[in-house]
């Protein structure tokens, strides 16, 4: 009961909060940026062959990936110093 | 280093997109479930098989068919076109319907050029066979079939420059056809004691050219997982409102012939040990994918007593003897009592995973006040499945919502580039091409390679433990 309710609230303060920013417009389904991505990955094909790309965008996967365990690190070491007693 | 701000930037975009991962399956193949439905610009001709499966029209979409030819026109009574009756004089190459109403004692018969009308059905139990016994085996010796008003629907091509006719057929039900072994009837590992009812929704035919056969009929008897199959004990109430959840798993549903796919939840519940039973399918098109989806009927009228109840979707989900269409997609069954008493409920199965209800409650009596306080706290702590489902369509929300929707598409985008794709731009092929670029590729990918292990390695010294 007291999740639910928590739940509930919750799922209705974002769906208002959705509606809300849809009375602004809806998403328009030909946008384009599919297309436009897909004529991007036709360029990095051509510059592909001289730079490579698939390392670049492994090493920045594997950047992204480790910054972003070492934030949930700092969060939950902020969280556990919150604990009385815990310096 | 990557540079703060730019990192903080990718990392918004990096985690709008995971969130969206946790979805994504549900967005991937651009399904339109418009299509699904949508009436084909022509039947695809056959000689029998079941590749030629296929709607017509949403008003006769509910049953898959078979196409064969014949050059006679005998037993159509009422031709239609478009939903208008149909002057078979009328010039010119036409799609139209004939409509056939049959009852008991009467049969289906697929005329066939140069011989006699075969029957292949026979729905009072006089003649040829019966439904139960042809197409379900562990009801063999059934005496009968319980009459059923059956309509069927036959596509007819009028084509007055050859003069031939021909006609696709499709049979439907009005009611479920039921069939009762006085033995004692297994579905899958529940037992029925001693009766069970087969449904035979949407009644297919195929024919060869000399030989009509019946093939896969469907029933509750081919241990479709798609079934849940439970029973409840009810007094002091007369209606009860049944509730099925469901589940349609975008990917298997959209790489299916469509008539394969339900079209209907179909609630039954039938009072032990009566013979009769009660029916209602529920609309469930045009489909809702990647969320647990869910529809109820009432029941009124019930007597007091112990009641066998199946949820199921309407083509009952697996061929006879065939794949299943969509194994990953389930229906499943809850309950809510009004103005009465639900005194006890059979074990449901659980499929998939997915359990009946939750929470789930303990017995809780004067010899268990542990089980009574732990359904306290299961009250109050512990969501029930309709709050934590209506999460789902958040997803949909989000994805309709600017600019959320936008970063969707973004996703989309991003997933879909390969650098294997067609070039921009293509290099004049030269013959020494491969001797410059090839090193000077992977000299630049050993330069980038250092590059990071350098700059990681400054990272590394530099972090705060």
């Amino acid at each position: 009961m007291i999740l639910e309710s928590i739940l509930w609230i919750f799922y209705n303060l974002v769906l208002t909060i959705l509606q809300l920013l849809q009375l602004f417009g809806s998403v328009n389904e030909d946008n384009g940026i599919a297309q436009g991505l897909a004529t991007l990955g036709d360029y990095l094909a051509s510059i592909n062959l001289v730079l490579p790309i698939d390392t670049i965008v492994t090493i920045l996967v594997f950047e992204l990936v480790f910054e972003t365990v070492f934030a949930f690190y700092r969060v939950i070491k902020w969280l556990y110093q919150k604990i009385p007693g815990i310096n | 280093m990557v540079p703060r701000s730019i990192y903080k930037i990718v990392m918004v975009v990096a985690c709008v997109l995971s969130a969206h991962t946790a979805h994504g399956a549900f967005y991937s193949t651009g399904f339109d479930s418009d299509t699904l439905l949508a009436v084909p610009p022509e039947w695809t001709k056959s000689e029998g098989g079941i590749n030629n499966i296929q709607y017509v029209d949403d008003q006769y979409a509910r049953s898959p068919m078979q196409s064969f030819q014949f050059v006679q026109t005998t037993g159509i009574d009422t031709v239609y076109l478009n939903n208008q009756v149909f002057s078979s004089t009328t010039a010119g190459y036409f799609e139209g319907y004939a409509r056939y109403n049959l009852g008991n004692n009467d049969g289906i018969f697929i005329g066939n050029a140069g011989a006699a009308d075969l029957m292949i059905l026979n729905f009072g139990g006089v003649g040829f066979d019966d439904l139960c016994t042809i197409e379900t085996p562990v009801l063999n010796g059934t005496p009968n079939i319980a009459t059923s008003t059956v309509w069927v629907y036959q596509k007819i091509y009028f084509d007055n420059t050859t003069g031939n006719v021909q006609i696709e057929v499709a049979g439907a039900l009005s009611n479920l056809v039921q069939c009762f072994d006085p033995a004692s009837v297994t579905i899958g590992s529940v037992g029925l004691g001693g009766q069970g009812s087969a449904a035979f929704d949407d009644v297919r035919y195929v024919s060869g050219a000399q030989a009509p056969v019946v093939q896969d009929f469907e029933t509750v008897f081919n241990y479709t997982t798609n079934t849940r199959f439970t029973d409840l004990s009810i007094t002091g109430t007369s209606t009860i409102n049944m509730l099925a959840g469901y589940f349609l798993d975008e990917n298997e549903i959209a790489t299916n012939t469509p008539a394969l796919n339900p079209s209907q939840v179909k609630f039954n519940i039938s009072l032990r040990p009566s013979a009769s039973q009660s029916g209602q399918g529920i609309d469930i098109t045009p489909f809702v994918f990647g969320t647990t989806s869910s529809t109820s009927a009432d029941f009124s009228g019930l007597a007091d007593g112990i009641y066998d109840v199946f949820i199921h979707f309407s083509n009952l989900g697996e061929p006879f003897g065939g794949a299943r269409p969509f194994p990953n997609s389930y229906v499943y069954s809850f309950f809510e009592i009004s103005g009465g008493v639900l005194v006890d409920s059979g074990t449901p199965e659980i499929y998939n995973g997915v359990d009946e209800e939750t929470p789930v409650y303990q017995d809780c009596s004067i010899t268990q006040l542990g089980n009574c306080l732990v359904n306290i706290l299961t009250f109050l702590f512990v969501p029930s499945a309709g709050a934590l489902n209506k999460f789902t369509s958040l997803s949909d929300e989000l994805r309709a919502t600017v600019p959320f929707g936008y970063i969707f598409y973004l996703y989309d985008g991003l997933a879909g580039i390969s650098i294997d794709g067609t070039p921009a731009f293509e290099m004049p092929e030269l013959p020494f091409m491969a001797d410059i670029f090839t090193p000077l590729r992977t000299g630049m990918a050993a330069i980038l390679w250092a590059f990071f292990a350098f700059v990681f390695y400054r990272r590394l010294k530099t972090i705060d433990l």
